[in-house]
């Protein structure tokens, strides 16, 4: 054995470098994109990391159940992958395969971390009768579980499933017929699903279609996610921008998501786009042109999620022209008008800064607002207002007109709230409670001391365990606060019912008082532009109603005519409170009323009335119903054998062939 | 008008009348024209009785006693659509009863010649898949998925001999191939789609279009290039590979040669890569990472068994159980009967089971003109010209075309009939929407309420009752075309079309 040299060790290295596919595979073939297809994605440096990879957050299991095989993990700590970033891309090596989905589905959870100044956590574990939940610590992700062209995140197994297929013998795009092509070697689908299970982590009830637009956010808040990550890779980004000559909304690579899949699965081109497509009559490249009617009918969760992908890409657009008016001007002696030709290699820097500043500006303005929506029954409006209030409270002086072209591009998109008057600032603000309610509220939460305990150290250190159990005490007190009669103006101001008298559809605990959960108890805690740093407190709570696709059913449960019998769907209400700990006072209310008898109906429509007539539903049956009925059943029956997985589902489902 | 000396089913002095029988679930359908010397002359399409009927069995024996009563033991053509037992089982469970009946000619679809190279490999593939199937929904019903329970109602449509290893004629036919007096020999002897019309021995007047089922061109050449790249006559693609794996959930020693082959062929990795889960509980330096992370049991210090994916992959499924499904109905015999002696010329449309691929098939069709006969026939003028419409597939939403279909058909007097049992079709668990509501719906007012249902037909001497939106004359003429069995059994109604 030789003894340890004394005085080598050198310093903890900062980060872990680690290659990856930017794209996928495919773009790797074309000499065009070969030379940029290739990243090194830069993490912060894990002690413990082991093999699989597996690291705090995250744990890599490669089970192939339809091969039956297992796939022996990747040892990532290993001197010979050290020392060269990890294994080169190999389509044919599954340790490369663990490897890369590792590294983005890492990079994209600092992301989200960095946008939210706190510590993410999974969606946790219902505990037996929605009592005591379970932590899970960490998502895993199974690069190889599903042998069909699909990829999804599992809510009831806290994990990512990719599929890997083999191309089509007849319509194969630039792949070999037949071919093998693996989900997990996408950027996009990566970044997409993992975004998806962060997005759970946050708002568990956002994947319970009580509306159109649920579904659709859910798609669409993982399309933001993964587009806005490919300005991220600076070699790219320079690539792109000198290709289209700083002009971002002619066809790139940037706008775009899931090129092989696309072309495997038989479009023309990606997956899907945020600037434009390949024109199914002329094969030729069209941009997407904002159209506001088409929200009115686009019902299908992907593609009304790409309608708003598309207003946020707007957005992004605007500023980004914005911003490089001036380097424009100065590169061209004032004309603006760029020469013919390539652009200087300098200007191409300059605008590959300016657009990933601009991207990351938007994708954090996108990934705040979560902890302005409301608890349930989320819509594209109430996402709107949240951006705009959330950035709101950031900036409060717009000088770089960010909401202004974030309101402009949604209203050219046709997405408006449901009740505004109009589309200026201030009326998408959210409200703030008014005096007889904020003195209610302060009556619970009294000073800013009484808060403070109820907010751990959410610190981008903490170990995320014990910040669980805490959040779990902090809920409990929380409840426990409201539930107290002497805090019936407090609930009452926080639209939350616990009369006995209520309807009788609501669940009611032992003493017949509607049940009340307290869902989460978080810091939003971020650094402004100015460098302060705001905090605040958010709070969500939920009630549910049994719901019945019969309105005379509704009516006798609520009357107390009959005794409830299996609903057919939960209607929930709640509200959000953003709480400034330093005096106590609640910013805002984001609620959704639990009685209120118009959502209701509006709930009971969008489930019974057009019905998507895919081949598929016919025979499978609806997925939004049966979304229902596994939560139904799944409630009497702990060990969740009959929850459904609404993306698996999602996904399957839609993409059926429509029945003309 | 039944003759009640003979029993026998009087053909119609010009035209065509069509009896529809009441097997339970099922086609059965028997025509009676008049030919030149005054005689009947019988055509049957189809006799079957779904196999999870209960009492389907004695039901369809009724039935065709009373079809060997109605045709004195000769029927002249006998027409099979498809291979589904609903359309077929009459002559498995009713084989004594035929014994002595004489077939003069037997009309199946080309995709039943045997020699036919697309429709082996058609027949291959899709007995392939229906095994995989097979094997997918009991994996998926050990583990309690409730899916494996709504495949299950996919493949009871299956005919249960397809599970064989070739997917070849099921007996039924082979039996009926022995019986007919023509024999099937050449290619020219099956039914295909824009063939000459045919016509009936003996009977002026009537010219039978066939419409399908489709010969796509398109298939067609890529299985032909296939069969040129591959042996086996099949290359691997999204569901040939999943389905290989769903085959191998039995245990690969009973896996033919061929589906050995696609299952190596469909492994995304070089065999060197691959850990048997075997292997894996004892490998030197993994067996704890599985076993921690994964876990093989559901002792301590092995991974929860709520994470593991063991069948997750096996739901890819529904997607070949709608192909399956598909496959069967598209490949459905349909034929179109004109009457030509009369103005404007009347059609009767047979469409089986067909679904939207077929129909729209049919649009790409043209008969050239014969003789006084100058005009070109299209699909689209057969459509627009029809009186009777036997609906498609029960009337479930998917078997009847609406734009290039049913709403083409223009004529005031269209008459629609289905055979169906509702009662029993939405019963099952999952339900089978047969007839769609909204689509009988549409029917009810494209023929101002002339549908004609197995499951309904009137009691004694009692006549449907009139709609109460119809003009009295014109449902009093409807109803002098109509006749139904008037003992208890309903076994049958049918209807006159005049030439």
């Amino acid at each position: 054995m030789t003894p340890p040299l004394i005085g080598t060790k050198g310093p903890r290295p900062p980060n872990r470098r680690l290659r990856a596919f930017a794209f996928d595979p495919i773009l790797s073939r074309r000499i065009e994109t070969h030379d940029i297809n290739e990243v090194t994605i830069k993490l912060p440096w894990e002690d413990n990391l082991g093999l699989g990879p597996i690291d705090d957050y995250l744990e890599v299991v490669d089970y192939d159940p339809a091969s039956q095989a297992f796939y022996a993990p990747v040892d990532l700590n290993e001197n010979c992958l050290l020392a060269q970033n990890g294994l080169p891309p190999s389509e044919s090596n599954p340790q490369f395969h663990q490897q890369m989905v590792y590294a983005v589905a890492r990079t994209t959870i600092r992301h989200f971390e960095h946008a939210l100044g706190r510590r993410a956590l999974w969606s946790p574990r219902p505990g037996i009768k929605g009592l005591n939940d379970k932590c899970v610590e960490r998502l895993r992700i199974y690069p190889h579980a599903l042998r069909e062209a699909n990829a999804y995140y599992s809510p009831v197994k806290k994990a990512l499933l990719f599929g890997y297929f083999r191309a089509s013998t007849t319509d194969f795009g630039e792949n070999l017929p037949g071919e093998a092509v693996f989900t997990c070697l996408s950027h996009d689908i990566i970044a997409h699903e993992t975004s998806h299970a962060l997005l759970d982590g946050l708002h568990r009830r956002f994947i319970e279609p009580t509306n159109m637009d649920v579904w659709a956010l859910h798609e669409a808040f993982a399309d933001i996610v993964a587009l806005f990550q490919h300005f991220t890779y600076p070699e790219v980004l320079r690539h792109q921008i000198a290709r289209t000559r700083g002009d971002l909304e002619s066809q790139n690579l940037l706008g775009e998501l899931a090129f092989q899949f696309g072309q495997v699965i038989g479009r023309y081109g990606a997956l899907r786009s945020a600037i434009g497509e390949i024109s199914d009559v002329t094969k030729e490249w069209v941009p997407n042109e904002p159209d506001p009617e088409e929200i009115q009918y686009t019902t299908e969760p992907h593609k009304r999620g790409a309608i708003l992908v598309a207003a946020v890409f707007d957005a992004f657009l605007t500023i980004y022209k914005w911003r490089i008016a001036d380097l424009l001007r100065i590169a061209t002696g004032g004309s603006g008008v760029l020469p013919a030709g390539e652009l200087y290699p300098d200007l191409v820097e300059r605008l590959a800064q300016e657009a990933a500043k601009t991207a990351r500006h938007i994708l954090y303005m996108c990934i705040r607002a979560l902890d302005y929506c409301p608890p349930v029954d989320v819509d594209f409006g109430d996402y709107l207002r949240a951006l705009i209030t959330a950035d709101y409270d950031l900036v409060t002086d717009d000088r770089l007109n960010y909401r202004l072209a974030v309101i402009e591009a949604f209203r050219q998109r046709g997405i408006y709230p449901r009740d505004v008057r109009n589309l200026s600032e201030e009326s998408l603000l959210w409200h703030k409670p008014d005096d007889t309610g904020q003195k209610a509220f302060l009556n619970i939460f009294r000073n800013s001391d009484r808060l403070a305990k109820l907010v751990p150290d959410w610190g981008l250190t903490t170990d995320r365990t014990r910040i669980f159990v805490q959040a779990e005490r902090s809920r409990a007190i929380l409840q426990r606060w409201f539930t107290n009669p002497s805090a019936c103006k407090a609930a009452k101001a926080a639209h939350i019912v616990l009369d006995k008298d209520a309807p009788e559809a609501f669940y009611r605990d032992v003493k017949g008082i509607p049940t009340l959960e307290v869902h989460s108890v978080r810091p939003a805690r971020r650094i402004g532009p100015g460098g302060q740093t705001v905090t605040d407190l958010v709070v969500e709570m939920t009630q549910r109603r049994r719901g019945y696709y019969d309105p005379n059913t509704q009516d006798k449960v609520d009357r107390g005519k009959i005794k409830p019998p299996k609903p057919d769907f939960i209607f929930r209400g709640g509200c959000t409170l953003l709480i400034d700990p330093n005096n106590a006072k609640v910013s805002y209310c984001i609620f959704k009323r639990v009685r209120s008898k118009k959502r209701l109906d509006r709930m009971r429509r969008f489930l019974t009335g057009d019905e998507s007539q895919s081949l598929r539903n016919t025979y499978f049956g609806d997925p939004r119903k049966i979304y229902f009925q596994g939560l139904t059943t799944a409630s009497s029956d702990p060990h969740g054998r009959s929850a459904i997985e609404p993306f698996a589902f999602l996904h399957r489902s839609f993409e059926g062939k429509e029945v003309k | 008008m039944m003759s009640p000396q003979n029993n026998t089913m009087q053909a119609p002095a010009s035209g065509v009348t069509v009896r529809m029988y009441n097997t339970g679930f099922g086609d059965c359908l028997l025509l009676a024209f008049r030919a030149r010397d005054g005689s009947a002359r019988y055509m049957l399409i189809d006799c079957g009785v779904h196999h999870t009927y209960s009492g389907g069995a004695s039901k369809i024996r009724k039935v065709v006693r009373d079809i060997m009563r109605a045709t004195a033991n000769h029927l002249h053509v006998v027409a099979v659509t498809h291979e589904h037992t609903d359309h077929l089982y009459g002559f498995k469970y009713a084989r004594e009863i035929f014994k002595n009946v004489r077939i003069d000619e037997l009309w199946l679809a080309w995709t039943e010649n045997p020699t036919d190279k697309v429709s082996k490999n058609l027949k291959q593939l899709h007995g392939m898949k229906v095994r995989a199937l097979t094997a997918a929904v009991r994996q998926l019903r050990l583990s309690n998925d409730p899916l494996g329970g709504t495949l299950q109602g996919l493949l009871d449509f299956e005919y249960p001999n397809a599970l064989s290893a070739t997917g070849g004629n099921p007996a039924q036919l082979q039996y009926l191939r022995t019986k007919s007096r023509k024999k099937l020999r050449r290619a020219g002897d099956y039914r295909r789609p824009g063939e000459r019309p045919l016509t009936l021995s003996g009977v002026d007047g009537v010219k039978i279009y066939v419409l399908g089922p489709p010969r796509d061109v398109d298939w067609i050449k890529m299985l032909e290039k296939e069969s040129e790249m591959y042996l086996a006559l099949r290359g691997t693609n999204e569901v040939t590979a999943f389905a290989a794996a769903a085959l191998a959930t039995e245990g690969t020693d009973t896996l033919s040669n061929e589906d050995r082959e696609l299952l190596r062929r469909s492994r995304p990795f070089d065999e060197s890569f691959e850990i048997s889960k075997n292997a894996a509980s004892t490998h030197p330096h993994y067996e704890a990472f599985f076993r921690n992370h994964y876990g093989f049991s559901r002792r301590n210090k092995h991974g929860p068994e709520w994470r593991r994916v063991e069948t997750d992959w096996l739901a890819a499924a529904g997607q070949l159980a709608l192909q399956v499904d598909s496959y069967t109905n598209n490949t459905s015999l349909v034929l179109a009967i004109e009457l030509t002696e009369v103005q404007p010329r009347k059609v009767l449309l047979f469409a089986a089971d067909a679904q939207i691929g077929n129909w729209l098939s049919w649009h790409e069709l043209s008969w050239p003109g014969e003789g006084e006969d100058s005009e070109t026939v299209r699909g689209e003028n057969l459509l627009r010209r029809t009186v009777l419409y036997k609906v498609g597939h029960h009337g479930s939403h998917n078997a009847t075309a609406s734009e290039s279909g049913l709403e083409m058909m223009d004529s005031p007097d269209l008459i629609a009939m289905i055979p169906v049992d509702k009662e029993w079709a939405y019963g099952r668990r999952p339900p089978w929407k047969h007839p769609d509501e909204d689509l009988l719906a549409r029917l009810k007012r494209k023929t101002e309420g002339r549908v004609i249902r197995t499951d309904e037909i009137p009691s004694g001497n009692r006549p449907p009752k009139k709609p109460c939106n119809v003009n009295r004359s014109e449902w009093q003429s409807f109803i002098r075309k109509l006749d139904w069995d008037r003992s208890g059994d309903k076994l049958w109604i049918q209807v006159t079309v005049p030439g």
